[in-house]
């Protein structure tokens, strides 16, 4: 199944997305910030990339934007964990580079389901 | 019989690997030979690697020449269809090979 | 698959609860009339996380109580609104209200809701709440979609859809599994595909059209293209005209006029399907105009303007006689003869005046009435009062009063401590109120009006008014005054805008803790104003605020220094004098000091700072600007004075970077750039030189 790369500060957000797509036979990694997640990225390709919005050091979008510099990482799915609050998150992760977005909050069948729009 | 050039689609016939395909096409058509589509060992196929193949199979057209398909495997069938290029891409008889 | 999700909440409590307790520190820690962003940001990301977890692991109550604080935290991290004191408490009560819920759910038991309840009507009353849950509302009773037989989607992408990972047969793939295999028909459009040459081969070319033969929602469609769906063209028109269920009037009508659409012309995407999107536009933006108009009421939107219909059109009757203008000068220009020369003064002349006016009213645009500033102060003041013991009537006058919107969002905290100190020092207690025969209720006025190209806003009390031995002093105690100098009673008013002068016995928690007037007066500098107090003992006190109308434009002193021309702000100068070059040469060196009528002001040598004369260099006829900045007078070196005239802004940070003693550029019009002196920069200047201050008698 794809190797996915989960971003999130928050452990228990972190650990409910990453349980849900391990039950579902993917190979999951985790990373508390963008930083961490770019480090993860530059030594492994993921298939794709889930990532919260709102985090320390880097956030999603900033994160968005260094993935898209690098060369395995042009075409790779990412998608926003947002909320419906954020406003024109949703907008400016897409002008960073998005593929899409997860509208938090979100249950694991929508997690699920929403996946099959970028993977297989 | 003219001359037959086969051209190897590979395992993924998707976007990380159209530049490199397109290059392939490029020197194929100037050599202006009919060409063979191997695609038996795709795994997986998306809209990139099919539209450049709708798009050689038309610039080849032009030349008076045709490609035919070697094997097209299930995923590039399955994709194909999701994407109404069945028939566009001369896919509608699987078993056309040369 | 099911997961349960209560294997999680341990986590999620934890973090919570660190959460809230980054929380708390920032808040103790924020100042807030100085708020670091990032503390705000940080702040407002830890109520983002109780909340997106909340809502993840079923806890509502929690989720929906720190929605309302996430979004008061996002408004004043996008600067719509500013912190104040107030909504710190408020945000610190939330806290403990938080810890207190999910200590409570940790703990397995059911939350009190009651205090989670109290607080967020709070918020929702600062939020405006009211005109929010009536927009959710009209969206609710928007029309339910049709169900035709089926549907017609033309998707036409943009070229680069496919570098951001969206695929079009995964979306495909999934519209088939909502519909089924034998009720999705997929067409794809070769036809925009360029020359192979031409080809980018990572860019989409194709365009698809799909034919649904199912009932399924719309909307469900339209989730399958939410991701591209502001990018791509994707039009999803009714397969025919019979509409199953009653459509509201409106889409009766679009459907008519779909039908007509069809029968003349067939393209691929029928006019009908623009009529349908226009009309459901329309119902959407005539209610949430409506909404708009009750909110505008009340609250400032974020980034947008509301302009009435007469300045957009006076401004299009502006423009109308510019293009008259423009095309008179036009002809003139083609084949001109010096017999025509009058024609064309007289044609520059009205080119002069279509550009005012048209500076003028596109200057209005910004303008707003002051009401969106004065518009908190009732509860404002109704709540301090009740803190305070006080009884206030709080009278407002001019609100419809207009000015920049950049202003007003500035001068909203000034104004909020000014009121805060006029109820807290300015009025006296009851009992002191009827022993001096005065009527119990105290009275606060906010006035606001123009006065030639400025505006001022007075916030005057009836209260115990400056007394003037106490400030003095204070003042003398502090060495703000030394004790030799005698002062008016003008002047010792003036005392309290200086840095560090608090004369409160006792700093209160109304208006003391560290904000003192000087910040009032330095927030007011900076948009070019100036403040100043009147007051009358036993009377009250009133603080007059006068503002220039825009920060876009100001109206400058031309100045001239060697061969340079640098603007002074006119408000900000005080008087000009021709100076003696004996006297000049009297402040050269060590002396920065000098005694102008009854008092010692310090001078600065633009040409020295600027480096435009050598130490030595000889001045013809110098004159001396006296300016009153941040806190003090002083005096300015220059050539000569030129003219007085309103120059437009040019930012220098946005174009080069900040300079020091430079407030910004503008452009004359000669189309020499000449630049603008920050007062209060220049003055701090010569502060940090070190110098021991010599009086010397001059002028």
């Amino acid at each position: 199944m794809a190797s996915i790369l989960a971003v999130d500060d928050s452990a228990s957000m972190r650990q409910m997305v990453s349980f849900t797509l391990r039950g579902a036979g993917h190979d999951v990694q985790e990373a508390g910030d963008g930083v961490e997640a770019l480090k993860l990225a530059n030594q492994k390709k993921f298939d794709l990339v889930l990532s919260d919005v709102n985090m320390p050091n880097m956030n999603g979008i900033e994160l968005v934007k260094e993935l898209r510099q690098l060369a395995d990482y042009k075409f790779v799915p990412v998608l926003m964990l947002t909320t419906e609050s954020a406003g024109d998150m949703k907008a400016q992760g897409k002008q960073a580079g998005a593929t899409g977005w997860i509208v938090k909050p979100f249950n694991p069948e929508q997690l699920l389901s929403t996946i099959k729009r970028v993977l297989g | 019989m003219a001359d037959i050039t086969t051209i190897e689609c590979g395992e993924r016939l998707s976007i990380e690997g159209v530049e490199a395909l397109y290059g392939k096409m490029e020197s194929a058509l100037q050599q202006g030979a009919d060409i063979c589509l191997d695609a038996q060992h795709v795994q997986y196929a998306d809209t990139a690697g099919l539209q450049l193949i709708a798009a050689f199979q038309q610039a080849l057209n032009q030349t008076g020449h045709s490609a035919a398909w070697s094997d097209p495997s299930p995923a590039l069938l399955e994709t194909a269809g999701y994407l109404g290029l069945t028939e566009t891409l001369h896919l509608n008889n699987p078993t056309n090979t040369i | 698959m099911s997961i349960d999700l209560s294997q999680f909440h341990q986590v999620f409590f934890e973090e919570s609860f660190e959460g809230l307790d980054v929380m708390e520190s920032q808040l103790l820690d924020l100042d807030p009339a100085n708020v670091d962003a990032e503390t705000v940001n940080t702040i407002f990301r830890a109520a983002h996380s109780i909340k997106g977890g909340a809502g993840t692991f079923g806890f509502m109550q929690v989720s929906d109580f720190t929605h309302v604080v996430e979004t008061l935290l996002d408004e004043i991290r996008s600067g719509t609104r500013s912190m104040t004191r107030e909504y710190v408490d408020l945000f610190l009560q939330s806290v403990d209200c938080l810890r207190a819920m999910l200590s409570s759910l940790q703990a397995g038991d059911e939350p009190d809701g009651g205090r989670a309840a109290s607080l967020k009507s709070e918020f929702e009353a600062i939020l405006n709440g009211g005109e929010a849950a009536s927009a959710t509302q009209s969206q609710e009773t928007a029309p339910a979609d049709d169900k035709p037989a089926g549907w017609r989607v033309t998707f036409i992408p943009t070229e680069d859809l496919l570098q951001t990972g969206n695929e079009p047969f995964r979306m495909f793939r999934e519209l088939q599994e909502l519909v089924g295999d034998e009720h999705m028909r997929v067409v794809a459009d070769t036809s925009y595909l360029p020359e192979f040459t031409n080809l980018t081969p990572e860019c989409c070319y194709l365009r698809w059209l799909i034919e649904i033969t199912t009932d399924i929602e719309k909307s469900a469609i339209e989730s399958v293209f939410e991701w591209v769906a502001d990018e791509c063209e994707i039009s999803i028109e009714p397969l025919d005209s019979v509409v199953a269920d009653a459509p509201a009037a409106q889409e009766n009508n679009a459907e008519d006029g779909a039908a007509d659409a069809d029968e003349s012309s067939a393209p691929v995407i029928p006019a009908a399907v623009t009529a349908a999107v226009g009309a459901a536009n329309a119902a959407a933006s005539a209610s949430a105009q409506k909404s708009n108009a009750q909110k505008a009421a009340k609250s400032a939107e974020p980034s947008s303007i509301r302009v009435s219909i007469d300045k957009v059109d006076s401004l299009i009757n502006m423009v109308g006689e510019l293009v008259i203008t423009q095309s008179m000068l036009g002809q003139l220009g083609q084949d001109f003869d010096m017999s025509r020369l009058a024609r064309l003064q007289e044609g520059l002349s009205q080119l002069e005046q279509n550009t005012r006016e048209l500076q003028e009213s596109v200057m209005k645009i910004r303008m707003m009435p002051i009401s969106f500033a004065f518009s908190r102060f009732p509860r404002l003041v109704r709540d301090l009062g009740s803190q305070l013991g006080k009884k206030v009537n709080l009278v407002m006058l001019g609100e419809s009063t207009e000015l920049d919107k950049t202003v007003m969002e500035k001068i909203g905290d000034p104004l909020v401590h000014l009121v805060r100190n006029s109820m807290d020092h300015g009025l006296e207690k009851t009992a002191d109120r009827l022993a001096s025969g005065k009527s119990e209720e105290g009275k606060i006025t906010l006035n606001a009006y123009h006065q030639g190209g400025n505006i001022v806003i007075e916030v005057s009390d009836d209260g115990a008014g400056l007394n003037e031995e106490k400030i003095l002093a204070k003042a003398r105690q502090k060495q703000l005054v030394p004790d030799s100098v005698e002062l008016s009673p003008e002047e010792i008013h003036q005392l309290i805008f200086m840095p560090g002068f608090s004369t409160a016995d006792v700093v209160s928690d109304i208006s003391g803790r560290g904000v003192g007037m000087d910040v009032v007066r330095r927030n007011i500098n900076e948009l070019n104003g100036t403040i100043e107090v009147r007051s009358q003992r036993g009377k009250g006190s009133t603080f007059i605020i006068r503002l220039p109308l825009t920060l876009a434009i100001l109206d400058g002193q031309l100045v001239q220094v060697k061969n340079e021309t640098y603007i002074f702000p006119l408000v900000s100068i005080v008087e000009s004098i021709q100076l003696q070059k004996r006297s000049l040469n009297n402040i050269t060196g060590t002396q920065h000091v000098m005694k102008l009528r009854d008092e010692y002001i310090p001078i600065i040598r633009l040409d020295h700072i600027f480096g435009l004369r050598d130490e030595d260099e000889e001045f013809e006829n110098p004159m001396l600007v006296v300016v009153e900045g941040d806190t003090e007078k002083v005096g300015i070196v220059v050539d000569d004075l030129l003219g007085q005239q309103q120059v437009v802004i040019k930012s220098l940070e946005q174009n080069y970077q900040k300079v020091p003693g430079i407030s910004g550029a503008t452009i004359l019009g000669d189309g020499t750039v000449a630049l603008i002196i920050d007062i209060s920069g220049v003055g701090n200047n010569i502060e940090s030189h070190p110098h021991s201050p010599r009086p010397e008698q001059a002028a």
